[in-house]
């Protein structure tokens, strides 16, 4: 797979992050990849048959709509949270969801407290909140201008433009694991254990 | 009709999550931690210098350590000791100021720091740090990626008493 990078030249920021493109890139789904374009994953599910599922490659059995598969492995109703199962329309599922995405890696932030780590996890709160759909995507952009275009504007005047620039990256979704460590990759000293 | 229904729900939804965000928000205000560690092997233990908050150049006598920080920002406040003997290392690295760069012309106090110094809080003066016995120092940590930082160096060489103040930006200071 080809990444492209891209220079951003969003003013006032102090770093050279660089967002790579999510043009034509599979969506990350923790355990395989899901190609928009085809709307199949593009590998075998590893749970194979057990999920009672014949075709290997479909995404949520053909039914987006009712369904998730936030983490490739077979089609669910969305039941991480206790809240998810009393909402009816999913672009709510959506939202709660990627509301969720966006508190665990705030947690995640605290847990692993690299200095300047905090970009890994702006960008991949947003990129999975994104790719749980566009009730997602309207969590990551909500929270993202609360948290850091009006809270961090605040508190911290001189490190809150290059969080909107990671935020901006993960909102673009796809392989969130490829887009964020891509997009910290020069993050010094030395590269941090971002995974859990 | 059913579109409208939807719509409308949608933007209750939106308003709780709002809403939920905000009170997030307000708690998040005490994001910043603080850490004490006996010695300095205790801060390499507990990762405070692979993880870049405490710099590797601090002596190897640095003991009673102090630091604030909130991960989700370069922003640090640090206060040690060491020995006056053992300040090579440290000295090495700094580059002495007679006049303090912009970026650090003003210092916000330590949240919740009690031990973080007068005359390390609000707008600097040089002839404050000198009056209490402190010289003053910068010391940038050039990033071009991740995004620079400067640190303000407070050490009193003869007591062995050390603070430093790391904020995102450059000093301009050439060595």
């Amino acid at each position: 797979m080809r990444i492209m990078l891209r220079i951003s030249d969003e003013q006032g920021s102090t770093n050279g992050y660089r967002c790579p493109s999510s043009e034509n890139a599979p969506s990350y789904y923790r355990a395989r990849y899901y190609d928009s374009n085809s709307g199949r994953f593009i590998s075998e599910d590893p749970l194979r048959f057990d999920d009672g599922w014949a075709n290997l490659y479909l995404y949520v059995t053909n039914r987006p709509a009712g369904l998730v598969d936030s983490f490739g492995l077979s089609p669910n109703p969305p039941m991480t949270n206790p809240i998810v199962p009393f909402l009816m329309c999913p672009w709510c599922q959506q939202f709660v969801l990627g509301t969720e995405e966006m508190w665990i890696n705030y947690k995640r932030m605290e847990e692993m407290k690299w200095i300047k780590g905090d970009k890994y996890y702006h960008c991949m709160g947003n990129c999975l909140a994104t790719n749980a759909g566009p009730g997602g995507a309207a969590a990551a952009q909500v929270l993202s201008f609360l948290r850091t275009n009006v809270r961090s504007r605040i508190t911290e005047p001189n490190d809150w433009r290059d969080d909107d620039k990671a935020n901006k990256c993960g909102q673009q979704g796809g392989d969130c694991d490829k887009r964020c460590e891509q997009y910290v990759q020069h993050y010094s000293p030395g590269k941090p254990q971002f995974h859990w | 009709m059913i579109g409208n229904a939807k719509n409308r729900f949608r933007v209750r939804v939106v308003r709780l999550g709002m809403w939920v965000a905000a009170s997030a928000l307000l708690q998040g205000c005490g994001d910043r931690k603080e850490y004490s560690y006996a010695t300095l092997a205790d801060a390499v233990k507990a990762g405070e210098i692979s993880r870049g908050w405490i710099p590797d150049y601090l002596p190897t006598s640095s003991h009673a350590i102090r630091i604030v920080y909130d991960p989700s920002s370069p922003r640090t406040w640090c206060a040690f000791e060491f020995s006056p003997a053992d300040s090579r290392s440290l000295k090495k690295n700094l580059t002495s100021v007679d006049a303090l760069p912009e970026r650090l012309k003003r210092v916000d106090a330590a949240p919740g720091a009690p031990w973080w110094p007068d005359f390390l809080r609000g707008d600097l003066d040089i002839a404050r740090f000198h009056g209490n016995g402190f010289n003053a120092y910068v010391v940038d940590e050039p990033d071009p990626h991740a995004g620079n930082s400067v640190v303000l160096f407070a050490i009193d060489w003869r007591n062995g008493r050390g603070f430093f103040y790391r904020t995102p930006g450059t000093s301009g200071v050439t060595r």
